[in-house]
């Protein structure tokens, strides 16, 4: 199977070695873009005068060689409304062109800029910009497309880049490695650093099982960070030598190995429905004791939650930091899945994740499913990770407690036992063990250096053993604890070895337990590995952690409910003449209802109730009953008990006793999936069912109570029960149904008998089933006095409200549990952190099976003269982030300007924005992009400044006409002070079309473009009062606790709201919709400039979508409200659509058409209350928003 | 064509009508009644009609997808020696995408096969009406693809890449061909649901945005925003009226620029779009007859057959690329549990293919419309267990067929081995087939490329051949 592979670039390749003339000239080392930057003198023009900025020299003398003029000026309201556009998304209002064309500063422009660059409006588009190239989505784009709630992070840091004018090299290096960088402070940067590598995280994921295709992941890592910072496609080299750029594949998979030493958060898949790996924005001096804080919190409001009876919610999130070596988060081979371990691991040999190896131990989670297990024999393996996890190498922490649960797997007997052993080790990755534990088939070895062996006890195969070692590194001892709960033992304390530099940065597990290679093993499982600063509790089966209070107080209040109420199943505080309510429910088209009449006399408390279930008789179906709150299993529950009173009426019509129907109580699986005990009554006999065969227990007395008590033995398959009236209590017994399947959650009493006819009337009432012991008492009648009952009502009301107050604690001990699950203890970011630092194996024609020669980690050594090495245990990233932002590479500086330029001048100075390489397009003005590189690299990389250069020249003012149209001919040479003229157009003409190549290589007359899909959407809210300007963060996904997304249920959703558009959630396996129409980013693949495409679906948006529809009726009220006369109102839409006042013309036009309209409108059926008036003025204005002016930027 | 024609007229009667007793711009509107193509610029439309590489056999393709795997054994492929082995075991070194020994246990076909037509190709009983088309077909049952999984297998058979997004087929044909209608859409997807990868399977990925699907939801709207939401077609005209002069009165202030003239024919074929695609999904016309050929009960919008017939007409109005997917994500072929839910879902589409192909056949328009009907992968012959009732993914092989122009009809190409386990001869990769298809429509699959982020891209990928042997 090739999946994966990018065979293209194979034949890809081979097929442009052969055709020469596909080949560019000269070789990879003399390219123009690996050249370095050069800081080239503004060329000499024979009309300087037009020249406002020195690039302006360079853009002219290019036209003058061409034998050309620059088009002339702009008028100031179209420069205005440009600029505008292309630094805010947003047009100037009304206000702001009039205050502009008023200025008459020669510093008006400059002013104008200054102001735009300083809205935040700004890196909401220019931020953009850059998520278009970084591919940004919100889901991940695996099989199911699981969402990233919290992904959004990055897309805000981004536009707050952007805000603040973060110098572009650092913003580079930010997102590289900006987990690496906020260590180094300063502590108010941290959030914002690690956030900026949500670059790295937000690669796309593939397949089923994400992690088994985390290759592609970082394949999409690579060629976006090629394209994004260096104009390079790297993909290529993946599976070959680049044929034509500089990167070969060595190089690749040097990069490689950097990014698979970093950890990527997950975002959950289909065969891990989780997220997990989030990056904590806080250091981890606070974040790990927040964490631990978090933990025991989590246990604890998870004992509560348990006891309480009230669903634990699976663990949703996972700390880095995990207390169960991240086994968990791993999957079991199934479906597609490989069931390997995953990166930050590093490992090798027969390791499989297995729910066999779960441990049984608890330490702070109510239990995983998983673990990893290594079979018996010779085979070596290997697994281990750094400890990035701890903040770095561990140097100073005086104490540090590791755990690990195993157990060792038994041979089949008569099978002699494995005699090698296993090894767990902590230490230096790359040196010496501080402590090593030897693991034999039945005992656990301590060494501490050259020749220091202690034995730690025996244990028996097949049972799990936990060990935990707590290094006290000041004293340098350890002291060892082994065993079982309850039955541990202590060894040590004991020196620790006194070989090597006693740093502690990785923990490992290996074959290398002692003896020959050749010696077998033992089957090993281990779970819960972990590592951390602080003492752990005593192993235990139980969650640790302190006992809820709560609990033995409301068992107690409980007990004492139950002997003052007695049993009465709940129908007292229910609505007489109505079906029963919650919990009961009545069965399908049944008439059962709550009666006083139907109250049992039975004591020990019938008597006290007043209010019963009744069933007519007769021959129609009848029934009630319960789904329980739990399903009790065998597994967790021994016995259950059941009692219910009941009594027997008349048969309606009346029935012979041997044709009477019966009534039935079941209980059982589901409503008659699957009954562990069914009895049955007529007026006058009393059946069970035992094993399959009816059994009449003898005669009922009509109009009596009787009261079934029932035990069920769950785990014998047997049940007790007695059927008493008023006499001594009939005991009988019998076995569970054969077929029952083991679960009871649901129990009955309905008409469905074993014998059909009419039944007779049906009284019933406290109807109980727990597994708690019922209360014993006889069925005699209760005599209570007045006073005596009042003080037992009283008592029971003050239980009552304690037990609420304390079961509304347990609910909101749930919701606190599952909020704290979903969100964490502090805010987390789609990011990355450190993984275990290696180096890569080349994957021979990019296929991960078929491993080549391991590649030292580093960067492509063509770019630039600086080497790359990364420094000890780390991944790299940093010195990678440096390589690229490295003064002497030449590649970012120009490709940064180069996207600055073109999203001004609609088309980049090269026009192959995301290829800089031998096969994207030469420069068309070199000089000009080396002089831009030159400032930018001067200005420290402010992209602001960036702006200001280019929007002060002269290049930036011309008109998007070659000259001037023979309407405005008469104003041109007053220049950008003149107003728009918007003439009637009847003199006019179509002029010729000026789409030579050379008018849009020479950027004159300036490109027209139309607006981009987030500028129509916010510029429509915008006009229509509608945007709202607020900061946009994260997206209302359903709560992961209910995530189950597959690829035949991927999710799928689109949210609206009335923020600017850049905070719509966007999908990457359904397109947003409206983005999607209107040639928005590809959020698949890196998007170096979007093209426009016109298409008459976008026209059918125009016409009806019902959102500009909406935003059209919104305006027309608020105009119909603003202004009273209809020229007013026409006028005033006018202004906020076009931005100015309407020309004669035009208000006769707007005139005769809301006439004609309104006209038209009355001859039509009126569905809507809507006035004519401003209906007809909403299908204006939506007349002006389809309008080429407003949609497009001269 | 006729129809065609009468709508131009009826367009050029609405444009007029806009200007009727109005004395502006007689000029300019004259410019645009002049022709269509007024605004030769560069991208101005990137939908124009193009001409391919070389003379096509096909204008057009119909491509059916059945969605989830339709198991091959028990339609298209006959094993009569799995008839026979059912319940013994069989030993594979790969099963579900892992690798290992894995003993297996032949399962029985579910349908009986039998022979059909003047040329006798075998046919399960599951299509009993496509079984009476195979003259016109030719049955390739030694496909094969690359993944396991619906997702990327679905992602293979329509873009030719299994993992990363890509330009679907059909974008590709509309890139190649541009449309011969410009009120409609070259490249439409009838489809009741989302499929397996999403809107992947139609996106045009780097091709330009106008060469992405336009995906029809059978119902109510089956198209966004097709329906006119101004209260009468006179106000919307109105309206449309209104825009025009707003808009040539913006151009007229500037010099022909094809990006503003485009928009405003594209509000004009809209306009269009609108009047033609309700009539188009307007089936009261279509006589007793045909609603009986397709097995379509009349008023209904349900089921493939609905979908079949509104194919037949987006052909007829010069659509290039119509797919038609029967299902989504989810109630489709995927027969893990239970190989008899084939039957239903059979049921939903067999009656409606051959109706479409004898409907094409009688219309004259099988000579130049291409019919693909295929599945994503097949189903295992075998089973982990011997009792069980369903059937696994299985991309070792599977079937599909081509039908009409340039196939050779009434033919089998390919075969698997003895269960149906793997290619037995003549093997038909995925990119082989796409290849294939390329070339009925006239294009060498190698020359038909895009260049984007430094590469020449196409469907091929770096693979494919032309299948010669189901070329007639």
């Amino acid at each position: 199977m090739s999946i994966g592979k990018t065979m293209a670039c194979v034949a890809f390749a081979a097929l442009a070695a052969l055709t020469e003339a596909a080949a560019p000239p000269g070789d990879p080392g003399s390219h123009w873009a690996f050249q370095p930057v050069r800081d080239p003198a503004p060329p000499e023009v024979s009309d300087p005068a037009w020249c406002r900025t020195p690039l302006d020299r360079f853009i002219l003398a290019r036209l003058e060689r061409q034998g050309r003029r620059p088009a002339p000026e702009a008028d100031r309201r179209t420069w205005l409304r440009r600029v505008t556009l292309d630094l805010t998304g947003l047009p100037p209002t009304v206000e702001e062109i009039e205050a502009f064309e008023r200025d008459p500063s020669p510093q008006a422009a400059e002013t104008v800029v200054d102001r735009l660059l300083a809205s935040p409006r700004y890196g909401e588009r220019w931020g953009r910009h850059w998520l278009d190239v970084v591919r940004y989505a919100d889901t991940a784009g695996e099989t199911a497309d699981y969402p990233v709630p919290v992904a959004w992070r990055y897309r805000n840091y981004v536009i707050d880049a952007f805000n603040a004018d973060k110098p572009y090299f650092r913003f580079i290096e930010e997102q590289v490695a900006g987990d690496i960088l906020a260590r180094r402070g300063p502590r108010e940067r941290y959030a914002e650093q690690v956030a900026a590598t949500g670059f790295l995280a937000i690669s796309r994921r593939f397949g089923f099982d994400s992690e088994n295709y985390h290759h592609l992941t970082l394949q999409d890592t690579i060629d976006t960070m090629g394209q994004a910072f260096l104009g390079l496609t790297l993909g290529c080299a993946r599976c070959h030598n680049h044929k034509y750029d500089p990167v070969s594949s060595t190089e690749y998979y040097a990069l490689y190995g950097i990014f698979e030493s970093t950890r990527f958060a997950f975002p959950g898949s289909e065969q891990k429905q989780r997220t997990r790996s989030m990056v904590p924005l806080i250091p981890p001096e606070e974040s790990l004791p927040r964490w631990r804080e978090y933990e025991r919190r989590v246990a604890s409001l998870t004992r509560v939650v348990q006891r309480a009876g009230l669903p634990v919610p699976s663990a949703v999130l996972r700390s880095i930091d995990d207390l169960d070596g991240d086994f968990e988060l791993q999957a079991p081979a199934a479906g597609g899945s490989k069931g390997v371990l995953v990166p930050p691991w590093v490992y090798d040999g027969p390791i499989a994740v297995t729910t066999d190896a779960q441990s049984p131990f608890r330490h702070r989670h109510p239990g995983g499913r998983v673990g990893a297990s290594i079979p018996a024999g010779t085979r070596p393996w290997h697994l281990g990770q750094a400890l990035h996890r701890l903040g770095g190498p561990v140097r100073d922490a005086s104490r540090l407690t590791v755990n690990l649960d195993l157990k060792t797997l038994p041979e089949a007997p008569g099978t002699p036992e494995p005699p090698g052993s296993h090894r767990f080790w902590v230490g230096r990755d790359g040196g010496g063990p501080v402590v090593e534990v030897m693991i034999s088939a039945r005992d656990l070895v301590l060494r501490t250096g050259r020749g220091t062996s202690l034995s730690l006890g025996a244990f028996t195969p097949g049972s799990w053993v936990n060990l935990q070692l707590d290094l006290d590194r000041k004293a340098r001892t350890v002291v060892a604890r082994v065993g079982t709960p309850g039955a541990v033992r202590t060894v040590g304390p004991h020196p620790l070895s006194s070989d090597g530099d006693g740093v502690v940065d990785f923990i490992g597990l290996d074959s290398a337990g002692g003896g020959p290679d050749s010696t077998a093993r033992p089957g090993l499982c281990i779970d819960n590995l972990a590592i951390q600063p602080e003492p752990l509790e005593p192993v235990s089966t139980d969650i640790p952690g302190p006992v809820d209070a709560s609990l033995p107080e409301r068992d107690a209040l409980e007990t004492e409910r139950a002997s003052l109420v007695g049993i009465d199943g709940g129908f007292e505080g229910q609505k007489a003449g109505t079906p029963p309510a919650h919990p009961w429910h009545p069965g399908p088209n049944s008439r059962v209802g709550i009666r006083a009449e139907s109250q049992s006399p039975l004591g020990p408390s019938s008597s006290r109730g007043n209010q019963g279930v009744h069933m007519p008789g007769g021959p129609a179906y009848d029934g009630f009953g319960q789904n329980l709150a739990t399903a009790w299993k065998a597994e967790r529950t021994e016995r259950i008990h059941a009692t219910f009173d009941f009594r027997c009426g008349e048969v309606p019509g009346g029935a012979a006793a041997d044709a009477e129907g019966t009534w039935r109580f079941y209980l059982g699986h589901g409503p008659g999936t699957s009954a562990a005990v069914e009895l049955f009554w007529s007026g006058t006999e009393f059946f069970r069912v035992d094993g399959g065969r009816r059994e009449s227990l003898g005669p009922l007395q009509r109009g009596r109570w009787h009261r079934v008590r029932l035990t069920l033995d769950l785990r014998g398959r047997r049940y007790e029960a007695t059927l008493q009236s008023d006499g001594e209590p009939e005991a009988f017994s019998g076995a569970l149904s054969p077929g029952w399947d083991g679960v009871i959650d649901n129990v009955f009493i309905d008409s469905y008998g074993h014998r059909p006819g009419p039944k007779p009337a049906l009284d019933a009432d406290n109807f109980v089933l727990q597994d708690k012991v019922l209360p014993s008492g006889g069925a005699e009648g209760i005599v209570e006095t007045p006073a005596a009952a009042e003080r037992r009502r009283l008592r029971i009301g003050e239980i009552e409200s304690r037990l609420k107050v304390l079961r509304d604690e347990a609910q909101a001990a749930a919701a606190e549990l599952e909020r704290l699950l979903v969100d964490g203890p502090f805010p987390l970011a789609y990011g990355v952190a450190e993984g275990t630092p290696r180096d890569a194996v080349l994957q021979v024609r990019g296929e991960p099976d078929q491993p080549g020669k391991p590649v030292r980690r580093g960067a492509l050594s063509a770019l630039a003269p600086v080497g790359m090495v990364p420094a000890g245990a780390s991944s790299g990233r940093l010195e990678l982030a440096r390589w690229l932002t490295d003064p002497a590479n030449p590649l970012p500086a120009r490709v940064m300007v180069n996207r600055v330029w073109q999203q001004h001048f609609g088309r980049g100075l090269v026009a192959t924005g995301n290829d800089f390489g031998l096969r994207g397009q030469p420069p068309s003005h070199p000089e000009l992009l080396d002089h831009l590189a030159s400032e930018f690299r001067r200005s420290g990389g402010s992209i602001k400044a960036l702006h200001r250069l280019i929007l002060a020249s002269a290049a930036y003012r011309q008109r998007s006409e070659p000259e001037p149209p023979p309407s405005a001919r008469s104003t041109a040479s007053s220049g950008p002070a003149s107003s728009c003229p918007v003439d009637d157009p009847v003199a006019s003409a179509a002029r010729p079309v000026p789409g030579s190549a050379d008018a849009t290589d020479g950027f004159s007359p300036f490109p027209r473009r139309r607006l981009g899909a987030e500028e129509t959407r916010d510029a429509i809210l915008e006009a229509c009062g509608e945007l709202d300007l607020s900061v946009g963060a994260g997206h209302p996904f359903p709560s992961p606790t209910r995530w189950g997304y597959t690829q035949h249920g991927p999710y799928v959703a689109s949210y609206d709201h009335s923020r600017r558009s850049v905070y719509l959630m966007t999908q990457r396996i359904q397109r947003h919709p409206f983005l999607a129409l209107f040639d928005g980013a590809d959020p698949n693949a890196s998007t170096a400039l979007r093209r426009t495409t016109t298409v008459p679906s976008q026209a059918l948006f125009f016409l009806n979508d019902p959102m500009v529809h909406r935003q059209a009726e919104s305006l027309a009220r608020s105009a119909r409200r603003a202004r009273v006369s209809g020229p007013e109102q026409v006028e005033w839409v006018h202004r906020r659509i076009l931005r100015r006042a309407p020309v004669p013309t035009e208000a006769a036009d707007a005139a005769d058409f809301l006439a004609r309209y309104r006209q038209a409108l009355a001859a039509v059926p009126q569905p809507r209350s809507e006035e004519p008036d401003t209906r007809a003025l909403a299908a204006w204005i939506r007349v002006l928003l389809g309008s080429n002016e407003f949609l497009t930027v001269d | 064509m006729n129809r065609h024609a009468a709508f131009d007229s009826r367009r050029r009667g609405f444009l007029r009508s806009l200007v009727g007793g109005s004395v502006l711009f007689p000029g300019i509107v004259g410019d645009l009644l002049a022709g269509d193509s007024a605004f030769p610029g560069a991208g101005a439309d990137p939908l124009l009609p193009r001409a391919p590489h070389f003379t096509p056999k096909a204008k057009r393709v119909i491509f059916l997808y059945m969605s989830g795997g339709v198991s091959h054994v028990d339609s298209w492929d006959p094993k009569p020696r799995l008839f026979a082995s059912a319940g013994k075991t069989v030993t594979v070194d790969e099963f579900q995408g892992r690798k290992g020994d894995f003993t297996m246990y032949a399962k029985r076909p579910q349908w009986e096969f039998s022979r059909h037509g003047r040329c006798g190709t075998q046919v399960s009983g599951l299509f009993p009406h496509m079984a009476g088309c195979v003259d016109e077909m030719c049955v390739i049952r030694s496909m094969t693809s690359d993944h396991t999984n619906h997702y990327e297998a679905t992602l293979g058979i329509h873009t030719g890449s299994f993992t990363f997004a890509r330009p679907s087929i059909g974008s590709w044909v509309s890139y190649g061909l541009g449309t011969e209608n410009s009120n409609l859409p070259s490249f439409v997807v009838i489809a009741p649901k989302s499929p397996y990868a999403g809107g992947q399977v139609w996106a045009s990925d780097f091709l330009p945005g106008a060469h992405q699907g336009t995906w029809v939801v059978p119902g109510q709207e089956p198209v966004a925003n097709l329906r006119r939401r101004s209260p009468s077609e006179e106000l919307q005209a109105l309206e449309m009226a209104a825009m025009d002069r707003l808009n040539l009165r913006h151009r007229s202030a500037r010099s022909a620029d094809p990006l503003l003239a485009a928009r405003m024919k594209s509000f004009e074929t809209a306009f269009g779009m609108q009047m033609e695609l309700p009539e188009l999904f307007d089936l009261s016309r279509e006589s007793d007859a045909t609603h009986a050929l397709y097995g379509l009960e009349r008023g209904s919008t349900r089921g493939f057959a609905w979908q079949c017939l509104v194919a037949r007409r987006l052909a007829e109005r010069g659509v290039r690329f119509i797919e038609l997917i029967d299902s989504g994500s989810s109630d489709n072929w995927d027969a893990h549990g239970d190989m008899t839910l084939h039957g239903p879902l059979a049921a939903n589409v067999d009656r409606p293919i051959a109706g479409l192909l004898k409907d094409l056949r009688q219309r004259g328009m099988l000579e130049d419309t291409l019919v693909v009907w295929t599945t994503e992968f097949g189903r295992t012959p075998f089973n982990a267990t011997a009792d069980h009732r369903g059937r696994e993914h299985h991309h070792w092989v599977f079937s599909s067929w081509l039908a009409g122009a340039g196939v050779r009809a009434g033919t089998v190409h390919g075969a698997s081995d003895d269960l149906g386990i793997r290619v037995a001869t003549d093997r038909v990769h995925v990119h082989d087939f796409h290849a294939t298809i390329l070339h009925l429509l006239g294009f060498d699959h190698e020359r038909l490329t895009h260049h984007h982020n430094g590469r020449d891209y196409r469907l091929t990928d770096v693979a494919g051949e032309v299948v010669r042997g189901v070329l007639a």
